[in-house]
């Protein structure tokens, strides 16, 4: 398989040679995929593909899905293998973490969902708290917006503001890596503009695995672009040389949208 | 790769969070596994304690005695050795005299002899009666609120009025079947009764809301409206679960709307219908309070259909024979009756415990637990199997 | 049918259109007969409701005026003005045996050893005399028979008692109370028991002469405090004698009113058939006999007065009284001869100055109290819904008031929602999170099971089961500590309130795990991915969403729980008073009546009309509007706080 990644720079996420299985079925074969520190990477590919499933195996979600297993191969975050047994799924999940694709805050104030990871880790220390949420909602860009009413219920909030908030959820416990899952497919263009620019902001500070179906937006915020297709990892590499020059005839006839 | 095995970056503070995960988790697994033992527990306990006086370890198995006879005053006979002899208010003097100088005293219990076949058909007229009415209400209701009714003040009045009587006490229903159906409801007399509230008079007789008296029939309405809103529920849920492609299907091949629920909704919804209507049964078997002054009485040494009729001339055509089968058909629904809920009450609230009102008890309980239980386990077995089979 | 034929251009299908529109039955369209068939089932629920409410009213509204009457004429006869001082006093008899009780645990220490050798010993001699049960009764019904039986009939019968006591006394099982000499001494004497002599044996004299010569040398012992208690007893003698006359004059009163009301009653159906009558000779012998049964309405200021002749001398009798009670409260010894004892003094030297500050209050309302003020139907609702007694079928006056029922319900179904909201909210939070299929094939078959057992069931089984168990444990010694053991009753409010927890268990159950089901799984991945455990995410995120239908569940097993009848009929021991607070928690274990229980109870025992009739309707009528409320209340929550549509 082509890929182009920089072997100089340390990868945080290394997904080797797995392979992934609901039950009898396999849903992903071989992948191989080394995600770098603090850039934006994105997984395209059609539906159906299992770029969701790949996303959901680099903190576990999957587990919760009766026969689900890593058939073979392994994933390692930060350079340890998630599966071993001395991994508490806690702090793979307090350090990987992640946006889904329709917002889902708690029914409860603007403040405690953005507290409640910290409050789950066991932070007592309402100082602490404080910052932290002041911190997460700032790089979430929504502090100057909710500042004043950070006691008002989350579910008030718009669909693009309720996203930001989600974002800022996650990033309260200021994770290494942070997968978002179609973050914007539920949202208006101007809602989606936002995100993305909240998204190359955010790569400042963390390691971005985002699933799109949009290619314009993987253009508009990867550095990195993973084509999968039924199951398989087509293609990984550098998002615009894989848009100007795409090495394998399938990536570019989906990037064509002449695909069948 | 900066890969280092040593260093585990996702290590868990596990001890403490882990033993308050557990604690927890098998403090609520112990409150539920209370409730399923207690449960347990008492259906146990009324098996252990009833089995032996309904069944026998010889042929036929069965006390035949406790299962076809009325109850009836028990009268035990002690002689002077302290012997125990059982027998019936007929039985007890023909023993005195043979006992003769060996007599040494006796003992009346109140309900306790006999059987309890009284109590076991009063409680089956009852079912009949409530669940006819109940179900025809109910299914009639559950069609228009499923089929025809279109959101709006009157379905929302009709549902809330559902709540509502789900949540009326069982006592009420009895007060008000004592003064709606005992007291006040309409009967065709050529006699009112001096408390008729309203007589008309018709052709041949009169039209007197005199009420019916307690009998099967008033205490049948009332049960009826007792169970009325788990019918109207039950009904209207299966009537939903048909899915909605049916009705467009025969709709758009031009059948009506009542051709439509005739022929393309309900034969799909009865099993369903039919299946949560023994849970109606249970409810209606189970009440006590609505009978209380509705239907039954404590003690009752006839079968309804054993009421003294005038003796026909022995030339009596064809005709006259009928029309008294048909008056002592009839006659059962206007009779007062014991039923097994009530028997129960009166076994255990009215007469003084002692081994022989006990036996009486507990082989009452356990008759009327396993008619009861074997009617809502039917209803719950067949509703999971129901619900396997018809997912559309 | 179309009564013209279509015109030949019509389309064939155009004219099939048509022709269904206007085919109709009896000038109807028999599709909108079909629904409206329906349409007019489906409104029987809404028809149902208001013909309960409107029946429970026909009966029931009647009882505020039938009641007024009773009142109107409680106060016209006088029988207020001696409750007066009747109420207050009533206490005195509470009071007298708390000191009785208070001189009996004083004095138990010393006498307890000469009276136990004493009744150890009268046992044993009423168990030889039952094991020679059978040959003794031959011999007493021969020396009863006249003319007395010839010696010869009479030795072999004498014979065999001699040898059956005998050899029932040597079988004797002496208790330890006695020394080897003395068991000796027993069984001698035992052995020529014999139904011809009456007198007791020797020994037995003995000790019961031990005993009393103890008992009075205990009483001495505490002299003032078995002075003091006999001077309560007999303070209120006095006052009592004039009361009772007055009683007495009062009562006669009103037996004459009430009889003359019924009489009344009768006389008016006469009458009434009289008019209807056609027959000229039947009216006649209708009004003759109307008018044989005329009588007349007392005339209460007559007869009122001689009592309040005596009034000056009640009230100086009730303050002497007064001032008796409050000098027993001075003299009372500060200690008793155990800590149980002394306890109960200080309980009684607190309550006689109450006791008599009640009774001087007292005077001030027999002097104004006059008998023709007239009774409102403030103070006769007022009597209904506060009033703090009902008492029924009384020879001196029948009370209708609500609250000790409602105080026994409200107690119960308390009980039952503690114990059944954290059971049937952990089952659910189990069964939905944590339990395996296999686990929940078992759990919820069963709890929906419960929902099958009739209350009558569980009522019996309370009664025959419960109630021993709760007894049982309480009486073991190391559970003493807890309030209300070891419990004195097998059948009370507590036993009611667990049987009835384990009948709302299946409806919370349901319910909270439907509100705990309908939790977004957005909201469960949420707190997932961001490394809460499942338990964090169950008690963080799933319960508080569920909440408000948990809260749902909680109201609407209480309604459930209130309007159960079979099993606090039969089980929460239908005393009806209201329960005794001051001792705490432990009032849990007292007997109590409640809203259901009454009606099930009285209703089949009174007469259509009578004012016992019309309250039980009334109550009737609070038990609906009760159950209209809670099933609101519940609406309402899971409206208020009905999770936003995300």
């Amino acid at each position: 398989m082509p890929t182009d990644s920089n072997p100089a720079q340390p990868s945080i996420v290394e997904v080797k040679d797995m392979d992934f299985a609901y039950g009898s079925k396999t849903a992903l074969h071989g992948i191989n995929l080394e995600v770098e520190r603090k850039r934006v990477t994105a997984l395209i590919g059609p539906s159906g593909c299992g770029k969701s499933t790949l996303l959901r195996c680099i903190n576990r979600m999957n587990d919760r899905v009766t026969g689900a297993r890593i058939a073979k191969g392994e994933v390692r975050v930060k350079g340890k293998n998630i599966h071993d047994a001395d991994v508490d799924l806690t702090q793979l999940r307090k350090q990987v973490g992640m946006v889904f694709q329709k917002s889902n805050p708690f029914p409860k104030t603007i403040y405690e969902n953005v507290a409640y990871g910290l409050r789950v880790h066991g932070e007592k220390d309402g100082e602490v708290i404080h910052e932290a949420v002041e911190r997460a909602l700032t790089q979430a860009a929504l502090w100057d917006e909710l500042k004043d009413r950070l006691q008002a219920h989350a579910l008030g909030l718009s669909g693009g503001q309720q996203q930001r908030l989600c974002i800022a959820r996650a990033i309260a416990t200021q994770p290494d890596v942070l997968l978002m899952d179609e973050p914007c497919s539920a949202l208006d263009p101007i809602a989606t503009l936002k995100i993305e620019e909240l998204i190359h902001q955010l790569a400042r500070d963390y390691t971005v695995i985002i699933v799109t179906h949009n290619m314009q937006q993987a253009v508009r915020v990867s550095d990195y672009t993973a084509f999968l297709h039924l199951g398989k990892l087509i293609e990984f590499g550098e998002t615009e040389r894989m848009f100007d020059r795409p090495k394998e005839k399938l990536t570019e006839s989906y990037l064509r949208g002449t695909f069948s | 790769m900066m890969s280092n095995e040593s260093a585990n970056p996702f290590a868990g503070d596990q001890s403490s969070a882990q033993r308050r995960e557990t604690t927890v988790r098998w403090l609520l697994r112990l409150s539920t596994f209370l409730i399923v033992a207690v449960t347990v527990s008492i259906v146990a306990h009324i098996f252990i304690k009833g089995a032996p006086i309904t069944f026998r370890k010889e042929f036929p198995f069965v006390n035949v005695k406790f299962l076809t006879e009325l109850p009836g005053t028990l009268h035990v006979i002690f002689d002077k050795q302290g012997n125990a002899i059982e027998t019936d208010v007929n039985g007890a003097d023909g023993i005195k005299k043979q006992l003769g100088d060996n007599f040494r005293e006796e003992k009346t219990i109140s309900y306790s002899g006999g059987g309890i076949l009284g109590p076991i058909v009063g409680t089956a007229l009852l079912v009949v009666v409530s669940v006819t009415i109940a179900l025809f209400l109910g299914v009639c209701s559950a069609i228009y609120l499923s089929e025809y009714a279109s959101k709006g003040k009157r379905v929302e009045m009709i549902r809330l009025a559902i709540l509502n009587l789900a949540g009326v006490p069982s006592v009420v229903f009895g007060l008000f079947g004592l003064g709606a159906f005992v007291l006040t409801a309409p009967v065709l007399t050529d006699t009112p009764h001096e408390r008729s509230l309203l007589v008309i008079p018709l052709l041949f007789t009169k039209l007197s809301f005199q009420g019916w008296d307690t009998c099967v029939l008033s205490g049948g309405f009332t049960l009826a409206f007792v169970i009325l809103p788990v019918i109207i529920t039950a009904s209207e849920q299966c009537l939903q679960a048909v899915p909605q492609g049916f009705r467009e299907t025969s709709m758009a091949l031009g059948a009506t709307r009542w051709q439509t629920i005739w022929r393309a909704v309900l034969p799909f919804a009865t099993p369903g219908i039919l299946t949560s209507s023994i849970l109606g049964i249970a409810r209606a078997a189970g009440e006590t309070a609505p009978i209380m002054f509705t239907a039954a009485l404590a003690f009752k040494d006839k079968l309804p259909w054993q009421k003294d009729m005038p003796p026909l001339p022995a030339d009596a055509g064809m005709f006259a024979h009928w029309e008294q089968s048909v008056q002592r058909f009839l006659g059962i629904f206007t009779e007062s009756v014991q039923a097994l809920p009530y028997h129960i009450y009166t076994l255990a609230a009215r007469i003084p415990h002692n081994e022989y009102s006990e036996r009486a008890q507990y082989g009452s309980v356990f008759v009327f637990l396993v008619l009861v239980a074997s009617l809502a386990a039917t209803s719950i077995w067949m509703r999971r199997r129901l619900r396997g089979k018809y997912k559309w | 049918m179309v009564d013209t034929p279509a015109p030949i251009e019509r389309p064939p299908l155009r004219d099939l259109i048509l022709r269904k529109g206007k085919r109709t039955i009896v000038g109807a369209d028999p599709q909108g007969l079909i629904r409206g068939f329906f349409a007019a089932n489906s409104s029987v629920t809404i028809i149902v409701l208001a013909l309960i409410m409107i029946f429970l009213l026909k009966e029931g509204a009647g009882f505020l005026g039938t009641y007024k009457h009773e009142l109107e004429i409680y106060r016209r006869a006088g029988l207020e003005f001696c409750d007066i001082v009747d109420r207050p006093l009533s206490e005195q008899q509470e009071l007298s045996s708390k000191l009785r009780r208070a001189v009996t645990t004083s004095v138990d220490p010393i006498i307890q050893g000469v009276r136990a050798r004493r009744d150890a010993a009268f046992l044993l001699k009423r168990e030889v005399e039952e094991q020679t049960k059978l040959a003794r009764e031959p011999l007493a019904a021969a020396l009863e028979k006249e003319p007395a039986p010839a010696a010869t009939e009479l030795d072999p019968l004498r014979q065999q008692v001699a040898a059956a006591t005998q050899q029932a006394a040597a079988k004797m099982n002496v208790p330890d109370v006695f020394t080897a000499d003395e068991a000796k001494r027993l069984r001698d004497e035992f052995a020529k028991l014999t139904p011809e002599v009456s007198d007791l044996p020797p020994m037995l004299m003995e000790l019961s002469a031990a005993f009393t010569v103890k008992d009075k040398e205990a009483k001495q012992k505490f002299g003032p405090l078995v002075d003091a208690s006999d001077e309560l007893e007999e303070a209120p003698e006095e006052l009592r004698g004039v009361l009772d006359e007055l009683k007495e004059e009062v009562l006669a009163t009103k037996e004459a009113a009430t009889t003359h009301f019924t009489l009344e009653e009768g006389r008016q159906k006469l009458l009434k058939a009289a008019s209807k009558a056609k027959d000229p000779q039947e009216k006649e012998d209708l009004i003759k006999e109307a008018d044989a049964s005329k009588t007349d309405e007392p005339n209460y200021e007559e007869s009122i007065k001689p009592v309040l002749e005596r009034r000056e001398e009640l009230i100086g009798k009730v303050v002497a009284y007064a001032a008796a009670a409050d000098a027993a409260a001075v003299n009372l010894p500060k200690e008793g001869g155990t800590a149980e004892a002394t306890q109960l003094l200080t309980e009684v030297r607190a309550a006689l100055p109450l006791h008599a500050k009640a009774l001087r209050d007292g005077v001030e309302s027999l002097r104004t109290w006059k008998q023709d003020k007239p009774v409102s139907i403030f103070t006769v609702i007022g009597a209904f819904f506060f009033g703090t007694s009902w008492l029924t079928n009384s020879s001196w006056q029948d009370f209708f008031g609500f609250v000790p029922l409602l105080v026994g319900s409200v107690v119960i179904a308390l009980i039952a929602i503690v114990i059944a909201t954290p059971l049937s909210v952990a089952a659910a939070i189990y069964t939905n999170q944590f339990a395996s299929d296999r686990e929940k094939e078992i759990i919820k078959p069963v709890i929906e099971f419960i929902q099958a057992i009739p209350s009558v069931v569980l009522g019996f089984i309370g009664i025959s089961l419960v109630g021993d168990l709760i007894k049982e444990i309480s009486e073991v010694p190391w559970l003493g500590w807890l309030p209300g053991f070891p419990i004195q009753e097998r059948l009370n409010m507590f036993n009611a309130g667990c049987l009835l927890a384990l009948m709302a268990v299946p409806t919370m159950f349901s319910l909270a795990e439907d509100a705990l089901n309908n939790v977004p799984q957005a909201y469960i991945d949420a707190s997932d991915a961001l490394g809460a455990t499942k338990l964090q995410t169950v008690f963080r995120v799933i319960v508080p969403a569920g909440l408000s239908g948990i809260a749902a569940a909680i109201l609407l097993g209480l309604g459930r729980v209130i309007g159960e009848t079979m099993v606090v009929l039969l089980v929460a021991g239908n005393r009806i008073a209201i329960p005794d607070f001051s001792g705490g928690p432990g009032v849990i274990f007292q007997p109590a009546h409640t809203l259901t229980g009454i009606i099930a109870q009285e209703l089949g025992e009174v007469s259509r009309g009578s004012a016992h009739w019309q309250a039980l309707f009334m109550v009737g009528i609070v038990l609906f509007v009760i159950s209209l409320a809670v099933n609101g209340c519940a609406r309402a929550v899971v409206r208020r706080f009905e999770l936003p549509k995300a």
